[in-house]
């Protein structure tokens, strides 16, 4: 199963590196989100309180990850899309590959790519929205458990829509929902890395975990169900 | 020729009584609660909402099951209407919720976790609903759908658990009054549930035969294009 | 003035119940009449 899965991730890594549509499409997309964000809010808009923070910088935390959410939707889209060409997965499928094995591998291709995107669009943040870094730890451990969860739970939901036209409708409305525990558990926690505040941004992590552990499960059983056709 | 039956008819004239009887109880005999004053009338809907609602979800995620191990069509149909009805009633629970909220809490909205994770509940077997109409041959829609409802179940407890902390830390204002519900107001409650499971009841089963029918209708449709297509090719096979 | 919302709210539970049965029934009839006798039997 496992070998099944990397060369899954291989394959669609692969694709990726070859087409350049995460790179070239999906983080200037991610960058726009950003600066539109700072358009819609006033930046010189000050929290009242001790710091003297801007509203953007407060909300930073929170957009960052609205913004990652969105490019999610493109990432797994394209996932499947790549799939949908040729009638891949039911090829795949009777090459005898495993199911869940197919799953871990997307997934974690999807992973790799937000993992990137993130890296970018967290300096981007930083820059755009002045938020600060206060425990970098804590922030490397939210971003990789809410990626993983994310590309989890999101694949087994983009399958569910995959090769049909109305994909790009349907899987956020499929996907956004489900995720949503994520956003609020990412956001939290990164706002606790971010301004070093006293809530517990390790138990959001936690949630994180879990979450992500758990589609990492409900994905390796429910894949092979999902991907038949017929 | 109608969709009713004997069962629908007794279900159907216990659900018209027990709601007149909960409208007379909610509305008139019971007393304002000390606090909120009449407003309280209308938690004699809302919490009713929330047991069909969740019911109905629930019996998604059964029939879902069971679909997917003996693919029987009963099942799948079933999974199908209850979060039909589920969808339903969880959008009265929401306007229900807020038309509540507004001269009790002063709002509209809350984000408190019960109407948060209510809301993205919503979404989400919307999402559900749109699966089961997907441009798919019907056993692979109806499985994916199934699985899809079965993980959904998952997903409610999920968001509900993740909001609850989150509002938890956050020690914002819960969403709670100190009511103060005396035997008379229990018993309105009481009705309005039995009434609203009635109804519930009553929807359920002629929104299946509904459903049926229709399945029905797209079977003999099928069957007769796979037939026009044989006889087609029939009618050239020896032309070549 | 509390009373405004209370019957708005019954109003819209009450009358969406309402709207949605009488679809459903109206459904039902036209669909009962389209398919053959043989195939109403409610069951797998």
């Amino acid at each position: 199963m496992l070998r099944d899965a990397f060369l899954m991730a291989n394959k669609d890594l692969r694709i990726e590196w070859a087409t350049r549509v995460g790179t070239g499409q999906i983080l200037p997309f991610g960058a726009l989100v950003l600066i539109l964000f700072g358009l819609a809010i006033t930046p010189d808009l000050t929290v009242a309180g001790v710091e003297r923070r801007s509203v953007l910088t407060q909300v930073a935390p929170g957009l960052f990850w609205v913004t990652v959410l969105l490019a999610a939707l493109f990432a797994l889209g394209r996932s499947f899309a790549v799939e949908a060409v040729d009638g891949n997965l039911d090829a795949l499928k009777m090459a005898g590959l495993d199911p869940a094995g197919i799953f871990l591998g997307k997934s974690a291709a999807v992973a790799a790519q937000l993992l990137i995107l993130q890296i970018v669009l967290g300096f981007g943040a930083v820059v755009l929205y002045g938020t600060p870094i206060d425990n970098l730890g804590l922030l490397v451990a939210v971003v990789i458990l809410a990626t993983l969860g994310i590309a989890a739970a999101g694949t087994v939901y983009a399958a569910v829509a995959s090769g049909l036209r109305v994909r790009d409708t349907l899987v956020p409305l499929l996907v956004l929902p489900v995720v949503a525990p994520v956003l609020l558990a990412a956001a939290k926690a990164t706002e606790a890395a971010v301004f070093g505040s006293t809530d517990d941004g390790w138990s959001w992590a936690g949630l994180l975990a879990v979450f992500a552990l758990l589609y990492a499960g409900l994905g390796m059983l429910a894949f092979g169900p999902i991907m038949e056709e017929s | 020729m109608t969709t009713s039956s004997k069962a629908t008819y007794v279900i159907g004239w216990l659900a018209v009584v027990a709601l007149g009887a909960a409208l007379l109880f909610g509305l008139v005999l019971s007393p304002p609660e000390v606090n909120m004053g009449d407003s309280v009338r209308l938690m004699y809907v809302h919490l009713p909402t929330i047991a069909v609602a969740y019911l109905s979800f629930g019996l998604t995620a059964l029939g879902s099951a069971i679909y997917l191990r003996n693919r029987s069509v009963f099942w799948d149909l079933l999974a199908g209407v209850a979060a039909e009805i589920g969808v339903l009633f969880t959008a009265f629970l929401l306007i229900s919720g807020s038309l509540w909220g507004k001269p009790t809490w002063g709002t509209y909205w809350e984000w408190d976790p019960r109407l948060t994770s209510t809301a993205v509940m919503f979404v989400m077997y919307l999402g559900y609903l749109a699966i089961r109409r997907l441009d798919l041959p019907q056993e692979v829609k109806s499985r994916r759908a199934a699985v899809i409802g079965l993980i959904a179940i998952v997903n409610v407890i999920i968001v509900r658990y993740s909001v609850q902390w989150w509002r938890g830390l956050h020690q914002g204002q819960t969403l709670g009054v100190d009511t103060q519900l005396d035997g008379l107001m229990l018993f309105s409650l009481f009705l309005g549930v039995v009434a609203f499971l009635l109804i519930g009841a009553w929807l359920l089963i002629h929104r299946f035969r509904v459903a049926w029918l229709e399945r029905q209708v797209e079977d003999l449709r099928l069957a007769r294009a796979l037939h026009e297509r044989r006889a087609e090719s029939a009618g050239q096979g020896g032309a070549v | 003035m509390h009373w405004t919302f209370v019957i708005a709210g019954y109003a819209v539970v009450l009358g969406g119940i309402a709207v949605y049965s009488f679809w459903v029934l109206a459904r039902g009839r036209d669909l009962m009449s389209e398919v053959p006798p043989e195939r109403q039997r409610f069951l797998d």
